[in-house]
């Protein structure tokens, strides 16, 4: 026989005798210290992605300083050992690479000279094809043109000259680099320009310093930190703002005088990528932290519910324990207290694991798996607040419960007759019909620009949690009425009798539970919804705006690419601002593809026009035909007015497809026409002028550095390739998308409530399922029937929430996914992405849930004392 | 002691010596602390002149009247050198130039010889060293021998002169071209020592004719000189056996500049505090022995003085804005302070 305990005694494991209360209040706390954990480790993992995206490829360039001056080798050496000692002094920093380059130089060998740049760079020799001799010995590198146009080879002696001053050096070798070469492309673009010397001469560092010493030229210094290796594969925010500011420091001692580093320097330039980058991942911490603070703080409210009703249950659970303990005249506070402790050791547990799963989460699923230490600590903190508090409330609210079991006798408590009649969802529905109002009058987009700082609309993310629990409440309070009124009929299968009459028979706590499913799988399907339609937008909108994956301006059409590149080029001509009717007073902007190469390198979507973009090219043609074919873009051109006046030259139309958005797009009208054709047309009309006002652009598809490469070589301006890649990490699209990505974390967490919920329901009802099924097997139903009646049960609940919940989600997106535009200045419209995937997912994740549930009960069930169901069944 | 004991304190010993290794000590900094002497500056107003006693190891600064012209500070015409217990300075102002001594722990500079009688308004040549003063006006070459000090003696022509580091000869050159050396006491004909037409290959092809600038510094390794030609500048060592050698030459220099050139104390390191060529001011020293030439240490400004620390290890100069910066010869800065001094006169030992 057990003892009772005394009314002083307090049991911390009391509960682990109660596994289902000890797993409900854990999984609750678990959630509760989730959700309270993710807001910090999350932010942290978005502050280590941005800094990540930004340093992008340009790890290799973290810093760089260039002097300009005299090049006078004991000032460059005495600067050398500076630099290189203040950039040792920043942790995170690899060696410097010095590069040093002169001006203009003569070189001269019998009657032959040659204007050159000389240059040494640390390092270079092992980055160049050396075609003879040693680049180890002293002396010059000769490129083996320039060797030609000298008439000299290896070992000959060479005059450099400069001014009055001159002095012989000899060639050490003849090499070959290529001007594509990212390593060589900033020294070779300092030759073969206007008034730019012919070729580049490098030199090992010695001889380079003596030859420039002695003919007293000027140039440049450069020392180029790259990240060292192990800060290279990815800083994080805290370890990146350190390395930022001492970056800064060190810029900022360059330049004071009154230091050691300042006094060797004059007027330094330094640069370095790290400080934006920094600045820009903290100003997009500070972008996401409302948003996800409010998510989280739903959770956790929706966490502190999960666990004041498992609570509640458990008192339920213990009632005669806690009428024992009345009689006995415990008082409020010692009852708090027992509660208060017994509580403790599941919220410990539950949190623990609620912790390290969000840990596990984010490392795996968040935008970053490396976490600033700072931020774990944080979590830690803001884990043990809010459960901790959880731990006061939940013993409050079992204190309560317990005594109005024990005054109240047999009645439930699991949830009042007048809160369940409490209609709370209209209120719910008034405010998120207030914010919708908000998020269309308004007319901002998601998210917006204040100071400089991108500000994500809270709303967008407030509206649809208010939205379907408003709307999840009254359907489901609609589906209540109709299961009393069809209770199971008698003519239904057996399973699908019994799991109908089950549900009827319960139907509080059942629709309680499809509630918080519907909630849970509507938050998951809007965010993965809002996600998908960012991305998609966004992707739209950045490739529309430049065409393809790869542009760069070109001076003019330039040839295709070798076979085998693996590139795809197409040349694209737009004519900005030209006239378009008779009248002339409408402006349009006129672009000029190249049908055969158009369609493999361009983007398209299917949204852009009714036609395929194969269609629409091959309709423009390429050949020279008036009216030329045309596709008009954004807009419309009057029928019996279409034609185009180039610089004089009237071009009629001929209107063979429209679109809402065409590739290169900018804004207003745009009209589409075969370049090839085009050109053919004015050259028969000798009308060939009227494209010198023509941009020439090429785009590329295929991998980026052989494409940026080919561009280059190609005579593209470096500095005009743009990937579109790079442009669609913007901060206002990662703050969005972020936001949602956490919002989908959030809507994790409320499904795993749910779950929580069926864990109750199950729970709840298992003694009476018990009792049924041991009267049902007498009469002869098989534990198959029964298991599928549960199955159905389970289902049938889950799958009621499953269909809300997602039809919910789209409406709320199809409400405002027009405002979910990150770049409302650019076309095209965002269009609405439904997650198929997602909802794939979810759907079957309900079936598992079903059929795990329906084989837990069914075991137990089968494993029930029958007896002892009989003697405690109510 | 029993054994164990030993073990134990040999284990003591092991762990404290890894704990002591394990993290590499970080070198020490230098601080004005580690520095020892005393220098000697000058700081003035309009009216007044006083020079400053500035104790390097702890910052400590006395200051006592000059009896130095202002117009002699504002036109540069103070300089100064140390002696072991004293330190030595030659000024010219007001139609005379006159050397003073001030002993350590003196509270006023004593007069040391007769006063010379100079060109008022003019900027002669001044020069002091432990051995010699020099002053070169008006186209004589006049010395005042030293420690003695009885008299000053014409010992040349010219404006551009040097004694020699034991006193006894002097080199001068009364046209700034050609260099003469004499004996400061003898009766014996002065020796034709070089033209310095012909260094003029050594500063590149169509140059302007060479001229003798600056104060020339003689020491044992050998006798360093300033030339110039148009905006073309550079610095010469004559060796002892003859030979010259280019240590230096700055193009587009300012013309209105001259650097300033000093031997090491004992040794074989020039000093050349060059703030007319295009870089900004560089502190440079020479290797007589390697002929390698090194900067040391730049500065946005002029230079208004360099020192040699009594022992040659370090250097300290004062910038125009008045920036005192004590650099080793690794180029490491061992102090630096803001100051209101206006000329660096010397840098004595601890007495």
């Amino acid at each position: 026989m057990k003892s009772r305990p005394a009314l002083g005694a307090f049991r911390p494991f009391v509960l682990t005798r109660f596994p289902p209360i000890f797993a409900a209040v854990a999984a609750a706390a678990a959630i509760l210290a989730s959700a309270a954990a993710a807001a910090p480790m999350f932010r942290s993992a978005t502050g280590t992605a941005s800094v990540q995206i930004g340093i992008g490829d340009r790890a290799n360039e973290a810093v760089t300083l260039s002097q300009l001056g005299p090049l006078a080798a004991d000032i460059l050496d005495l600067r050398n050992g500076v630099v290189r000692e203040q950039g040792g002094a920043i942790p995170g920093l690899a060696e410097p690479s010095e590069t040093i380059s002169g001006s203009a130089v003569t070189l001269r060998a019998s009657a032959e000279e040659a204007e050159v740049r000389l240059a040494t760079r640390s390092g270079s020799a092992s980055r160049v094809e050396v075609l003879a001799g040693d680049p180890t010995d002293p002396g010059l590198w000769l490129a083996s043109d320039t060797a030609t146009t000298l008439g000299v080879s290896v070992g000959d002696e060479i005059d450099v000259r400069l001014g009055r001053r001159s002095t012989t050096v000899p060639v050490a070798a003849l090499f070959a680099a290529s001007r594509q070469d990212i390593y060589w492309a900033d020294l070779f673009a300092t030759v073969g320009g206007d008034r730019e010397p012919g070729d580049l001469v490098l030199m090992d560092r010695a001889s380079f310093l003596r030859v420039e010493t002695e003919i007293q030229d000027t140039g440049q210094q450069t020392w180029r930190f790259a990240l060292a290796p192990q800060a290279g594969l990815g800083p994080t925010l805290e370890e990146a703002v350190a390395l930022a500011n001492a970056i800064a420091a060190f810029d900022r001692h360059s330049h004071d005088p009154t230091t050691p580093f300042g006094s060797v320097l004059a007027g330094p330039k330094v640069s370095s990528p790290i400080v934006a980058v920094v600045r820009a991942a903290q100003s997009g911490q500070r972008t996401i932290t409302p948003p996800i603070q409010t998510l989280a703080l739903t959770g956790q409210v929706a966490a502190m519910f999960g666990m004041i009703a498992a609570g509640v249950y458990g008192v339920r659970r213990r009632r005669i324990e806690m009428r024992s303990l009345d009689a006995k005249g415990i008082t409020w506070l010692a009852m708090w207290m027992r509660s208060a402790i017994e509580t403790s050791l599941p919220v410990l547990v539950g949190g623990t694991a609620g912790w390290l799963l969000t840990w596990l989460a984010i490392r795996r699923s968040g935008p970053s798996d490396r976490l600033d230490p700072g931020a774990i600590r944080a979590s830690i903190v803001d884990a043990t607040v809010p459960s901790a508090i959880a731990i006061v409330v939940v013993a409050v609210a079992t204190t309560i419960s317990a005594r109005r079991q024990a005054h109240e006798g047999a009645r439930g408590v699991v949830a009042s007759r007048s809160g369940a009649s409490m209609v709370w969802e209209i209120p719910v529905l008034v405010l998120a019909g207030a914010s919708l109002y908000e998020i269309w009058t308004r007319g901002t987009s998601a998210v917006s620009f204040e100071g400089g700082q991108v500000q994500v609309d809270r709303l967008l993310l407030l509206f649809p949690v208010l939205f379907m629990a408003g709307c999840a409440g009254l359907a489901v309070r609609g589906l209540a009425r109709l299961l009393l009124r069809s209770r199971g009929s008698a003519s239904l299968p057996i399973p699908l009798y019994l799991a109908s009459r089950r549900v009827t028979t319960a139907p509080r706590v059942a629709l309680l539970l499809v509630t918080a499913s519907t909630l849970a799988i509507g938050v998951l399907a809007y965010a993965g919804t809002a996600v998908a339609t960012i991305r998609t937008s966004t992707e739209n909108k950045v490739l529309v705006s430049t065409g393809a994956k790869i542009a760069a301006q070109t001076p003019g059409p330039i040839f295709p690419p070798p076979p085998g590149s693996g590139l795809s080029i197409t040349n694209v001509m737009t004519v900005p601002f030209v006239a378009a009717g008779s009248s002339g007073n409408r402006s349009v902007t006129l672009i000029g593809v190249e049908p055969a190469t158009f369609a493999r390198t361009a983007f398209w979507d299917r949204s852009f026009s009714s036609s395929s973009l194969e269609d629409l090219l091959h309709d423009l043609g390429s050949t020279a035909t008036e009216p030329m074919p045309a596709i008009v873009v954004g807009g419309e051109l009057p029928a019996g007015d279409r034609r185009l006046s180039l610089a004089g030259y009237e071009l009629a139309l001929d209107v063979v497809g429209t679109a809402t958005a065409f590739p290169g797009q900018g804004e207003g009208l745009a009209v589409v026409v075969s370049a090839p054709a085009l050109r053919d047309v004015l050259d028969q009309h000798d009308a060939g002028i009227a494209l010198n006002g023509a941009r020439y652009a090429a785009w590329a598809e295929g991998p980026t550095g052989p494409a940026r490469g080919f561009l280059i070589s190609s005579g593209a301006d470096p500095a005009s390739i743009v990937v579109a890649a790079d442009r669609l990490q913007t901060p206002g699209f990662r703050a969005l998308a972020w936001s949602f990505v956490f919002m989908e974390l959030i809507g994790i967490v409320t499904a795993a409530l749910a779950l929580i919920g069926l864990l109750l329901y199950l729970q709840a009802r298992q003694r009476s399922r018990d009792l049924s099924y041991a009267l049902g097997r007498r009469m002869g139903l098989t534990s198959r029937a029964h298991r599928a009646a549960v199955a159905i049960e389970i289902a049938a609940l889950l799958s009621t929430a499953y269909v809300l919940g997602s039809s919910l989600a789209i409406a709320t997106a199809k409400l405002i996914y027009q405002r979910l535009d990150p770049l409302p200045m650019l076309r095209p419209p965002p269009v609405l992405r439904i997650p198929f995937g997602l909802l794939g997912w979810i759907a079957l994740a309900i079936a598992a849930c079903a059929g795990i549930g329906a084989w837990l009960v069914q075991w137990r069930a089968e494993r029930a004392d029958v007896g002892a169901v009989l003697r405690f069944a109510e | 002691m029993h054994p164990s004991q030993r073990g134990w304190r040999w284990c003591l010993t092991a762990l404290l010596a890894v704990s002591c290794t394990g993290t590499p000590a970080p070198a020490p900094t230098p601080t004005a602390s580690s520095l020892t002497g005393e220098l000697l500056t000058v700081t003035s107003t309009q009216a007044s002149v006083s020079l400053i006693r500035y104790g390097l190891s702890d910052g400590s600064a006395s200051t006592q009247p000059a009896p130095i012209d202002p117009e002699a500070v504002n036109r540069s015409s103070v300089v100064g050198t140390s002696i072991p217990d004293a330190a030595l300075f030659l000024t010219a102002a007001a139609g005379t130039a006159q050397a003073y001594r001030l002993d350590a722990g003196a509270s006023e500079a004593i007069p040391l010889g007769p006063p010379l009688p100079v060109a008022e308004g003019s900027e002669p040549l001044l020069s002091i060293e432990d051995r010699a003063a020099i002053v070169a006006d008006r186209g004589d070459v006049w010395i005042l021998p030293l420690p003695g000090a009885e008299a000053w003696l014409l010992a040349g022509e010219g404006s551009w002169a040097a004694a020699d580091p034991e006193g006894l000869s002097v080199v001068y050159s009364p046209d700034d071209r050609h260099v003469f050396m004499a004996t400061v006491r003898g009766g014996a004909a002065p020796e034709a020592l070089f033209d310095v037409a012909g260094l003029q290959h050594s500063l590149g092809p169509g140059t302007s004719p060479l001229e003798l600038v600056g104060v020339p510094a003689w020491g044992p390794a050998g006798l360093a000189f300033l030339v110039r030609a148009g905006d073309q500048f550079a610095v010469f060592v004559r060796y002892p056996d003859g030979r010259t050698v280019e240590v230096l030459q700055e193009n587009y220099a300012n013309v209105f500049r001259v650097p300033r050139i000093s031997w090491q104390p004992g040794g074989n390191l020039l000093a050349i505090a060059d703030d007319v060529g295009p870089s900004g001011a560089v502190l440079r020293v020479f290797d007589a022995t390697t002929s390698q030439l090194t900067a040391l240490s730049l500065a946005p400004v002029g230079f208004a003085g360099t020192a040699w620390a009594p022992d040659g290890g370090s250097i300290a100069l004062l910038t125009g804005s008045g920036e005192l910066v004590v650099v080793d010869l690794e180029g490491d800065w061992l102090a630096h302070r803001e100051t209101n001094w206006r000329a660096l006169l010397a840098w004595s030992a601890d007495r």
